[in-house]
């Protein structure tokens, strides 16, 4: 009996270090990952008290909308490529499930696409303004990131957290955002333009929303998703065309 | 009133403005089907209300959402 015991206990232990064998292989060979997030949390700027009976029952079918919407970062160590998840074209264009996902996803205020060269230090998103679209390259974004001592558990992962500041030139305020990123993932990536933390970003808790990791998966190849910028403004023209936008729409409300 | 106004027209401005990066004629002219409402209508003040509870108003970086989402409540609701 006890032999048959010890035997179990050495097959146990066989076991397991085929089975971290496996897993630390698979690691050492990844060198890309899809990741794909959710937003968790949406943060309404004023008060859904303010809204009448069918503005509040709206609202809560927009909160639980916002779990349906997904964005997809596909990412090196070099390179990476952020969009959403195309639900809007999974309903129909009329439905009030159609409405609810293009306001929920409104909430996190991302870009359209964004693509990120980390040698280069540049990036090239896509920006819907006004009903217009337009491509802009730049340098990425520098949030001055202080990593903080807290950590908690994502998706089985220790993440840390980091708070950075940027300043948003559409809304024209200063914000501060907070991300917990896995150091055990060293990747800079993240979702949308938040990125430059010493491994990729799991969840960032932004002005108007909380997006986090639903799934990370390590791939051994895949092909990072391009994008074509030889029609991209620069950061100062964008600038200007925000400025001018901005002052159009001032001069409107206040008259 | 005068601002539910000045906000429908808000976003032809902001076409014309942007009109040298694209097909200047065919945009405004979409656009302009898109605001083919009466401002005093249910459905403007029903997402005015709520963008202003959701994102502290309507600004250049969601007007396109707000009149994409006016125009189909429109269709299906008045």
């Amino acid at each position: 009996m006890n032999f048959l015991f010890s035997h179990n206990g050495t097959l146990k232990i066989i076991l397991c270090l085929i089975f971290f064998g496996f897993f630390s292989s698979l690691f050492s060979q990844t060198k890309y990952y899809k990741v794909t997030y959710y937003i968790s949390e949406i943060k309404l700027h004023g008060s859904i008290d303010n809204l009448d009976e069918k503005g509040k029952r709206f609202t809560e079918q927009v909160i639980n909308r916002a779990k349906d919407v997904n964005y997809i970062l596909t990412t090196s160590k070099e390179y990476s490529y952020f969009e959403s998840e195309n639900v809007l074209s999974k309903v129909n264009e009329y439905s009030q499930e159609h409405m609810q996902l293009i306001l929920a996803k409104r909430f996190a205020s991302f870009n359209e696409k964004v693509y990120s060269n980390f040698k280069k230090d540049s990036i090239v998103f896509f920006r819907n303004l006004g009903g217009q679209d337009y491509v802009v390259k730049r340098k990425g974004y520098v949030f001055n990131w202080k990593i903080k001592k807290e950590t908690k558990k994502i998706l089985g992962y220790d993440a840390m957290k980091a708070e950075g500041r940027y300043f948003d030139i559409i809304t024209k305020e200063d914000f501060v955002v907070e991300a917990w990123f896995i150091p055990t993932i060293p990747i800079q990536s993240g979702p949308d333009i938040f990125m430059g933390l010493p491994g990729l970003i799991a969840e960032v808790n932004l002005k108007g929303a909380v997006v986090t990791v639903d799934k990370i998966e390590p791939l051994v190849s895949v092909k990072i998703k391009k994008v074509d910028e030889s029609k991209a403004m620069t950061q100062q023209e964008f600038e200007s065309l925000v400025g001018n936008l901005n002052k159009k729409m001032e001069n409107y409300i206040e008259d | 009133m005068k601002k539910l106004y000045s906000l429908t027209t808000i976003h032809i401005m902001l076409i014309s403005l942007n009109a040298h990066t694209t097909n200047y004629n065919e945009t405004v002219a979409s656009k302009l089907e898109l605001l083919a409402f009466e401002p005093e209508q249910s459905c403007f003040s029903f997402y005015h209300d709520l963008f202003n509870e959701y994102y502290g108003g309507v600004n250049i970086g969601n007007v396109g959402d707000f009149n994409g989402l006016v125009a189909n409540c429109q269709a299906l609701f008045e």
